[in-house]
This record gives structure tokens, C-alpha cells and sequence, in this order.
């Protein structure tokens, strides 16, 4: 036979329909928004790994002043590589956006088509698609061209520009003034712009060591050099190509933070079935006692008590895990759809992500409601039978002294319910912990913006490609600054620029550089990062060659644009082994004359700082403003399913004191006020202590997942508002309660009473 | 009279489930009488105990309590008569159980401008010693005890008593019997109690037997026992 306890659990369902509906809902928007981003992110991670086979992307490409001689293209070629002609075109559009503009590809770097179709007739062009749309180009306008009228005939992703970088030193694409376009041979000829002579090439073993790579690169360079007929005016590998590595590197990375507040949401639901299947058990304390009386085992008690939450929590990840794969995934890959140019990608199934959102989860929960089981059912079932839960003697009740009847009133409420309000803390933390998550990123971004503004080393910061001198001009304040710069590798993650300065130097205020040989002034976002403090020695190593260097940390310098550390200039030359006077930047606050831009690697200015912050702020708003509206809805679940199951619990003593003649207003004021006390007072503390619990968890986050250093910045509005919006929900949800309060049928109630 | 009722009706359900539980009560009883209400299971007596009390609402009939009707009221208004008129007792007690001894009687002395004195109340009822103490750390008699100090904390006009015995010993039995005689002469409060014990109707002024929803019997006392000579 079945065990007929069975047949209650879809009546339970039922008799708390809206509790399960709530909880049922808000697990599927979070583990399927979780399962979404995964399975997205895992999808179009193995995408891009395979587009390099699938699109045939090149190992790196040079460009030349000029058409070389084919034997020079020969010479190359006996390195083991084959080399592509790539040339291109770069259009213009007034001040608006550039163009570059390449002859449809059929060997190397070749096009997905992501709508409409690929230049087929005279007079068509297809451009990238995200470059399109931020421009507001569709499929069949027409765009000029290098003077020439265009018809759109489809969007495409260029498998070697999946971040739009106009340059390879530029801190940060922008995917609206810069864009790549593919054309027929006849179209490409007939645009009025200068040929560039770029060529890619592809090395015949594709299972070459970085390392490896990197000397393949460094051949290819001394072939040209050698052949003199025309100046190399750029050669750039795949590693270091940022158009084709800044979106790999890029994925994955909020991979943690979507798992944290995954486990966050999860705990707090777990708590809330833990805290109303412990009310259900005082409820139905009589039954169970009898039950226990007549046989029924402890742990099939503990089972039949467990299933319904279990079984909730299952179907709940079933649903959103198909959610996930149906529609979150969608919303999700948007994400990196609406920050790089990604070719097609294929839904892959993600086991690690079934076991994340749907193993881990369920398991929490059992854990949690089982251990409130286990606990409650070390009662004997006498104690179920009087309806005593304590363990214990019943201890004196606590002395409140002459103050108001209804303060104690309340006192007392708060006392008999504080497991509940205990759990109601935690959710109300947990909660305004993501709703600091979600509103002071936004911010920060904003603070990061202006303080690289503030830490500027100079107005404009030259970056050349040699020594170059400046022409003879008037500077109107001060001179500029020879520095010399070279970037070691912190880890896979992280670069670091190495600064030889000029003792003195008029334009890193209070840099105090140390004398002695590898000690060093590090930036202070660095040691940030690193946890670094004065003293330590710090291993940095040369790209591609296990040359190693070790610095001593002397002192830090406010800086909060990229991770630096500087030395004076012979330290400098010493350390790596330059001649006396080597240098190979300017720092400067006018635009230098005089030098070729041919020999200028970047420019660093303002602009391209805030470049980072305005692509992190543009690619992240919609998860900002996500995370508020989900902050909100957990907020007032919280409360709400806890603040409820305090009036479900005393709806016998509400029911009394109504039949005494109180109002429901009267015991509105008493028990709604009890809890409306305590979530101001939790409110309070979680203001105060939610402010350090993000900023670890914020450090820890950045640290383990991000590349470079965003400072931690909290905007001073930010938990007043979360207390503002905390308060608020309550209102809204006292205002529910007093009508459920209000509900409570004296007759009714007294009937069950015992 | 201090209450009257008329052609009291009450049904519960509705089409082939209805089930008319009062068919057509009508009297009325004096200010400061102890009235007691007799009859088997499923009489009606609870329910028109719950009617007096304004907690069920009669299907059709009038109810007046020193001349003003409550039937058909508000709840607002409703809720302004208990306060002022009424004290309840039941055999489950039904006390706050988060509240202690003291603080339960003053859930129904806040009730009152004139409360009686909390103090004084603790006194007479013998729950001195015990007044700070948790409703869970007492017995069922002083329990009952103290619903009874909270019903009269309020002075209210009419005392309605639920089986007050129901759950308890023969001894203490007696003991809320004489404590509810004890309430109705010091304060001149109207009792109504509801029981199935018989002998409990010698203590009473006037008796009332209900039998399926119906007044079967009124019996006016000459002679009343005291509640401590009551014997069953």
C-alpha cells in the first residue's frame, strides 16, 4: 500500500499556493537567468576557440609602405607559413566613423553572415554587424563609401575583428566610430582611398608553443627587414592582436559573480522553506505526535516534510534550466552580442551548468530544510502531542520592566518569533547585499572615469616605436619628458608597464624614486590587486621568454588608469640592459610636431582612458538595472513570506485579542509593527555592515576574475536609497498583511484552537 | 432586559448542504443574572454563545444589549461592542502564550479607560506569585484563571463563559466556578455560561436548554447553590 501521507502533498501545494507560486517563480528566474548566461557563455567560448580552424583565422599579419616583390612573399613563405593578401581601405565618414574596408575573404579571416547576404552585385557592401547597429544601419540603406554610394547587403562578423580595434595600442575599441566592411574586388578598386598592403599568414603547424609563435613572428619581421624594399609599417601576431583575442579573454568572467548571487538567492530560499516547514510542523504538531504515537518512523516523517521543497526546487530548475536553454540563453549571449562583433554561434549542452543551477541547488535546500527537520523531530512525540517545542525547561519569561504595554507587547512578539526574525536579517542582507550589487556599479564605473581624469601622468602620453627626437616648438607650460617603457607579464591575466623616469620628473607629482638597483614605486591599483605592501618583492616576466625580473617595492604611487611601476631611468637601463639615455616615450601636455606617425605606438590621452570606462558602463547597464528590479522583488519576498508566516503563526492570538474587542488595525499595529521594527532595525545594521561584506566580496571577485583594477567606490546616496527602497517594501507589504490580518476569522480560528 | 434576543436564526453551508444550527431563539436576560446554557452536543449553544459575543453573525434576528442592537453591525462597530460590553472565556483558554500572567490581563485592561486594577485583579484571583510567569509554566486552572482576569480586567457587562470547566479537574473546576460566582456578585457582571453539566444549572439565576437549535426549557431559580457546594 502507498502511504496515504502522500495524497497531502498536492493539497499542501494547494492550501499555500501563493508561497509556492513565489518561491517556484523566483528559483526559475534566477537559476534560469544562471543556466542562460552559462550555457551562453560556454557556447560561444567553444565557438570562438573553434572559429580559428573554422574561419581559418591568421597567426598574425604585417603591413607594408608598398606591393612588395612576389619573392618576398616567397622568402616569408619558407619560414613554414603561408601568407594571404589582405589588403584594405580605410573610408571615412566626416568626423562620424571609419570604415576599413577588405575584399570579401575566401582563404583567411574569412566572414559569417549574420543577416542578408554577402556583396554579390556592383555597388554593395557588407559591413559588421554591431558597428551597423550603432550606427542605425539596416540591411539595404545606403552608406558612402570613399566617395562611393553603398548598398548594405547583409551584416557580417569578421573573424579576426570580434572587438572592433581601430589600432592595436588603443586601450579600448569603440564599436561606433570604428568599423570593417567587406566588398567585391570591383567595388574595393572603384573606393577612392589609399591601398593598405596588408598580409596575413597562417603557420603550417598549427600545434606551436606561444613561445614558438612569438619566434615565428620574430623571423617573418627579419625577412622583411632584410629585403629593404619596403618599411614595415606594422606586424602584429594573433597573440597580441587585440581585435582577436580581447573578446576570448573577456569570457567567462562574470562567470562568478552570476554563481554568487545564484547561492545567495538559493540560501535565502532555503531559509524560507526552512522556516515555513518548521511552521507547519508546530501546526500540525498534534497529527504528527499521533503519528509518531502510532509508528511512523522519524525518518519517514523528516521525508514526507522534505519532499514538497525538494521537489519544488526540482521543478523549478527543470523549468528554468529550460527557460535557460530556450530563452535566457538568448538574453545572455546579447550580453557579449551587444559588446563584440561574434560570428554564429551553436547551443552546446553544458553539463557543468545542469550541475551548478540544479544539483547544487536542490542539495542546499534539502540540506537546510532536512537539518530544521532533524532537529525539530528530536522531540519525543509526547512533546508533539502538548505542542512543546522546546528542548529544554521552559525558561522564565524575560523581565521587561514598567515600559508601555504595547512596546512589550511587541517585545514579546519579537522574542516568540526570533528564529523567523533571525532568517528575515539574513534574507533582508542578503538581499540589500544585491541591491548594493546592483547599485553601485554604475557609480564606480563613474568614479573610475573621473579619477583616471584626476591620475593622468600627462595630458597626452607618447608611446613611440624608437627613439625619436621632437621638433623645435613653444610650450606654453612644461616641456616634455623622455621616459622609457617596457611591459612585462604580472600572469596570463595581467600586464604591467615598467617606467624609467627622469629623477625630478615634473609630471608624476610626489614621485619619490629609490636609488638602489630593482627597487621600485608601484602603482597603487597594482599593489590593490595583488594585496601588495611596501617591502615585498614582486616576479614579473618578459612576454614569450622566460627571462624573469624581481623588484623590490619601495613606496606607491596613486595611479589608477593601467597597472605601472617605476624606477629612475639608469635603474631602468640597467635593469634591461638599455644604453645610457635610452628612452622611447613622452609624456607632454601639448600635441608633439615632428614626429612620423609611423613611429608613434599610441597616443594616450583622456579620451582613450575613459574609452574602457564608457564600453564597461554601455556593455553593462542592462545587468545593472536587472539586478535592481531582482534586488527589489527578493527584498519584498523576503519580507513578505516571513512577515506572513508571523501572522499565520499568531492568528490564534490575533483572533483572541479581536474577540476582546481590539480592532484589526489595533492588532495590525501590534503584530505588523513587531515586524516592521525589526526590518528597520535590520535595515540599520545591514546598512552598516553590508558596505564591507561587498567590498570583500567585491576584491576577491575582481581579484580572482577580472583582468586589471576598477577602485571600490561606494556613492554616498547608495544605502541611504537601499534603506529607502527596503522601508518602502515593507509599507507595501504591511499594508497586504493587514488585510490578512483583517481576514482572520475569529470563530474560525477559535474552533482550531486547542 | 440587559439582553434580548429575537427570532435568532442560524445556518451554516448553502443549498442541499445547509444546515439551520438555531431556528428562531428568542429571550432575553437581566443585567447581573447568571445564566446558564445547557444542552447535548450540536445544540446550538456555542453558536449562539459566538452570536452574543458578535464573533458569528446571526442569519436573521435581532440582539440587543442594554437597549442597543449589534445585529447587522460593522465590524468596526462591532469590534467598539465587545470592547465595551463583553469578556470571554474558553475551555481552551486561548491565552497569549508569548505573554505573561500580568501582561494577559492587561490585553484586556488596555481595552478599558477603567480598567480594574491589574494588582488587585492578580490578588483575587490568586495568581500573585505567578505573574510573571509564561502561560506554559502554569496549570490549566490557573490558566483558565487568568482568562477570566483578562475577560474582567475590562469591566465589561457580560461575562460569556465557554465551557470554563470543559478541560478541567473536579477541584479546580469548582474553584473557576466560585471565581465566576465570586466576578458576578463583587461586580454585578451578567454571566452566560455554556456547559453540558447538569448540575452546574443549581448556581444559576436562569436556565436555558437548548436542544437542536431550540429553547426546550427556561427555568427561573428561587434557590441557588453556591458554586463551592455544587457537587456532580
Amino acid at each position: 500500500m502507498r502511504n496515504p501521507l502522500n495524497k497531502r502533498f498536492f493539497r499542501e501545494l494547494k492550501s499555500d499556493i501563493g508561497k509556492y507560486i513565489a518561491l517556484f517563480l523566483f528559483l526559475v528566474i534566477m537559476i534560469g537567468a544562471v543556466s542562460g548566461f552559462l550555457v551562453a557563455d560556454n557556447s560561444l567560448k567553444k565557438t570562438y576557440d573553434e572559429s580559428f580552424d573554422r574561419y581559418n583565422v591568421e597567426d598574425g599579419h604585417f603591413i607594408l609602405a608598398g606591393k612588395p616583390e612576389k619573392s618576398l612573399i616567397e622568402d616569408i613563405e619558407k619560414k613554414d607559413v603561408k601568407v594571404y593578401k589582405s589588403f584594405y581601405k580605410m573610408a571615412r565618414s566626416g568626423s562620424d566613423y571609419k570604415l576599413k574596408v577588405f575584399v570579401t575573404r575566401k582563404a583567411v579571416n574569412r566572414q559569417d553572415v549574420l543577416k542578408g547576404k554577402l556583396p554579390a552585385k556592383h555597388g554593395e557592401i557588407a559591413i559588421d554587424r554591431l558597428f551597423a547597429i550603432n550606427n542605425k544601419m539596416d540591411v539595404g540603406d545606403k552608406i558612402k563609401v570613399g566617395g562611393r554610394t553603398l548598398r548594405i547587403s547583409g551584416y557580417v562578423a569578421l573573424s579576426d575583428y570580434s572587438a572592433l580595434f581601430e589600432n592595436n595600442s588603443d586601450i579600448m575599441f569603440d564599436a561606433a566610430r570604428f568599423g570593417v566592411g567587406v566588398a567585391s574586388q570591383y567595388e574595393f578598386d572603384k573606393i577612392d582611398e589609399a591601398v593598405n598592403y596588408q598580409y596575413a599568414w597562417t603557420n603550417n603547424r598549427k600545434d606551436l608553443s606561444d613561445k614558438e609563435r612569438k619566434k615565428k613572428c620574430d623571423a617573418i619581421t627579419k625577412v622583411i627587414i632584410r629585403d629593404r624594399t619596403n618599411a614595415l609599417e606594422e606586424i602584429i601576431q594573433r597573440l597580441d592582436n587585440q581585435a582577436i583575442t580581447f573578446t576570448g579573454n573577456d569570457m567567462g568572467g562574470d562567470k562568478g559573480m552570476f554563481l554568487i548571487l545564484l547561492y545567495m538567492v538559493i540560501v535565502i530560499i532555503a531559509f524560507v522553506f526552512g522556516v515555513t516547514t518548521r511552521s507547519t510542523l508546530e501546526a500540525e504538531a498534534g497529527a504528527i505526535g499521533t503519528l509518531r504515537a502510532s509508528g511512523y518512523s522519524k525518518a519517514s516523517l523528516i521525508l514526507h516534510y522534505t519532499t514538497l521543497p525538494f521537489a519544488v526546487t526540482l521543478a523549478a530548475a527543470a523549468v528554468g534550466n529550460a527557460f535557460g536553454y530556450w530563452k535566457f540563453k538568448e538574453v545572455m549571449a546579447a550580453l557579449y552580442y551587444n559588446s563584440y562583433s561574434l560570428t554564429t554561434y551553436e547551443t552546446l549542452w553544458n553539463e557543468e551548468a545542469f550541475v551548478l543551477t540544479t544539483i547544487i541547488p536542490a542539495i542546499i535546500i534539502v540540506v537546510v530544510v532536512m537539518c530544521v527537520m532533524m532537529w525539530t523531530f528530536r522531540l519525543s512525540p509526547i512533546k508533539f502531542l502538548r505542542h512543546d517545542f522546546r528542548l529544554r525547561k521552559a525558561k522564565r519569561a524575560v523581565k521587561l520592566g514598567n515600559i508601555p504595554f504595547f512596546t512589550r507587547f511587541r517585545i514579546r512578539i519579537i522574542l516568540q518569533n526570533k528564529v523567523t526574525y533571525i532568517v528575515m536579517f539574513i534574507g533582508i542582507f542578503l538581499a540589500s547585499l544585491l541591491l548594493l550589487f546592483g547599485l553601485f556599479l554604475r557609480p564606480l564605473i563613474d568614479n573610475y572615469s573621473e579619477s583616471v581624469d584626476k591620475s593622468l601622468m600627462a595630458k597626452y602620453q607618447y608611446v613611440l616605436k624608437g627613439q625619436v627626437p621632437v621638433a623645435k616648438q613653444k610650450f606654453h607650460l612644461r616641456k616634455p619628458e623622455k621616459y622609457a617603457l617596457e611591459v612585462l607579464q604580472i600572469n596570463e591575466k595581467d600586464d604591467v608597464s615598467v617606467y624609467g623616469i627622469k629623477k625630478n620628473t615634473a609630471y608624476l607629482k610626489n614621485l619619490k624614486l629609490a636609488d638602489e638597483k630593482n627597487q621600485v614605486i608601484a602603482t597603487s591599483n597594482y599593489m590593490e590587486k595583488y594585496n601588495l605592501k611596501i617591502g615585498d618583492s614582486i616576479e614579473v616576466k618578459k612576454k614569450y621568454s622566460d627571462k624573469k625580473y624581481r623588484f623590490k617595492i619601495k613606496g606607491m604611487y596613486k595611479y589608477t588608469g593601467g597597472f605601472g611601476i617605476f624606477m629612475s631611468s639608469s635603474n631602468f637601463e640597467k635593469t634591461f640592459d638599455k644604453e645610457k639615455g635610452y628612452f622611447n616615450g613622452y609624456f607632454s601636455d601639448s600635441r608633439l610636431k615632428g614626429i612620423k606617425k609611423e613611429l608613434i605606438a599610441t597616443i594616450l590621452t583622456k579620451e582613450d582612458l575613459n574609452k574602457v570606462s564608457r564600453q564597461l558602463a554601455d556593455s553593462m547597464s542592462g545587468a545593472f538595472n536587472t539586478i535592481k528590479v531582482f534586488s527589489v522583488i527578493l527584498y519584498m519576498l523576503v519580507i513578505y513570506m516571513l512577515a506572513k508566516l508571523i501572522v499565520e503563526k499568531n492568528a490564534g492570538a490575533i483572533s483572541m485579542i479581536k474577540i476582546l474587542g481590539y480592532t484589526s488595525s489595533e492588532a495590525g499595529k501590534l503584530y505588523n509593527r513587531a515586524t516592521g521594527f525589526v526590518v528597520i532595525l535590520s535595515l540599520v545594521i545591514c546598512g552598516v555592515i553590508v558596505q564591507p561584506a561587498l567590498k570583500n566580496i567585491y576584491k576577491a571577485m575582481v581579484r580572482q576574475e577580472m583582468r586589471g583594477w576598477l577602485d571600490y567606490y561606494m556613492a554616498p546616496w547608495i544605502i541611504p536609497e537601499i534603506m529607502g527602497i527596503g522601508i518602502l517594501s515593507y509599507f507595501v507589504i504591511q499594508s497586504i498583511l493587514l488585510m490578512k490580518i483583517k481576514k482572520i476569522s475569529m470563530a474560525e480560528v477559535l474552533k482550531t484552537m486547542e | 432586559m440587559y439582553l434580548e434576543m429575537k427570532d435568532i436564526f442560524k445556518s451554516f453551508g448553502e443549498k442541499e448542504n445547509r444546515q439551520e444550527v438555531l431556528h428562531g431563539i428568542t429571550c432575553g436576560i437581566r443585567e447581573g443574572d447568571i445564566c446558564v446554557m445547557l444542552g447535548p452536543s450540536g445544540s446550538g449553544k456555542s453558536t449562539l454563545l459566538n452570536i452574543i459575543g458578535g464573533i458569528e453573525e446571526a442569519t436573521s434576528g435581532t440582539i440587543k444589549i442594554d437597549g442597543k442592537e449589534i445585529t447587522g453591525k460593522s465590524e468596526k462597530i462591532l469590534s467598539k461592542y465587545r470592547r465595551e460590553y463583553l469578556g470571554y472565556v474558553f475551555q481552551s483558554y486561548n491565552l497569549i502564550p508569548n505573554l505573561t500572567a500580568k501582561e494577559n490581563i492587561e490585553v484586556g485592561a488596555y481595552l478599558s479607560k477603567d480598567p480594574l486594577p491589574v494588582s488587585e485583579l492578580l490578588n483575587v484571583l490568586g495568581l500573585w506569585e505567578h505573574k510573571d510567569k509564561l502561560p506554559s509554566q502554569l496549570s490549566g486552572g490557573q490558566q483558565q484563571r487568568i482568562a477570566i482576569g483578562r475577560a474582567i480586567a475590562k469591566r465589561p457587562g457580560i461575562l460569556l463563559c465557554d465551557e470554563p470547566t470543559g478541560a478541567l479537574d473536579y477541584k479546580t473546576s469548582k474553584e473557576i466556578l466560585k471565581l465566576i460566582e465570586d466576578v458576578n456578585e463583587k461586580y454585578g457582571t451578567t454571566v452566560i455560561l455554556v456547559t453540558h453539566n447538569e448540575a452546574l444549572r443549581k448556581m444559576a439565576d436562569v436556565v436555558l436548554v437548548l436542544k437542536d437549535g431550540r429553547i426546550v426549557d427556561r427555568e427561573e431559580s428561587r434557590s441557588k447553590t453556591r458554586a463551592e457546594e455544587l457537587e456532580w
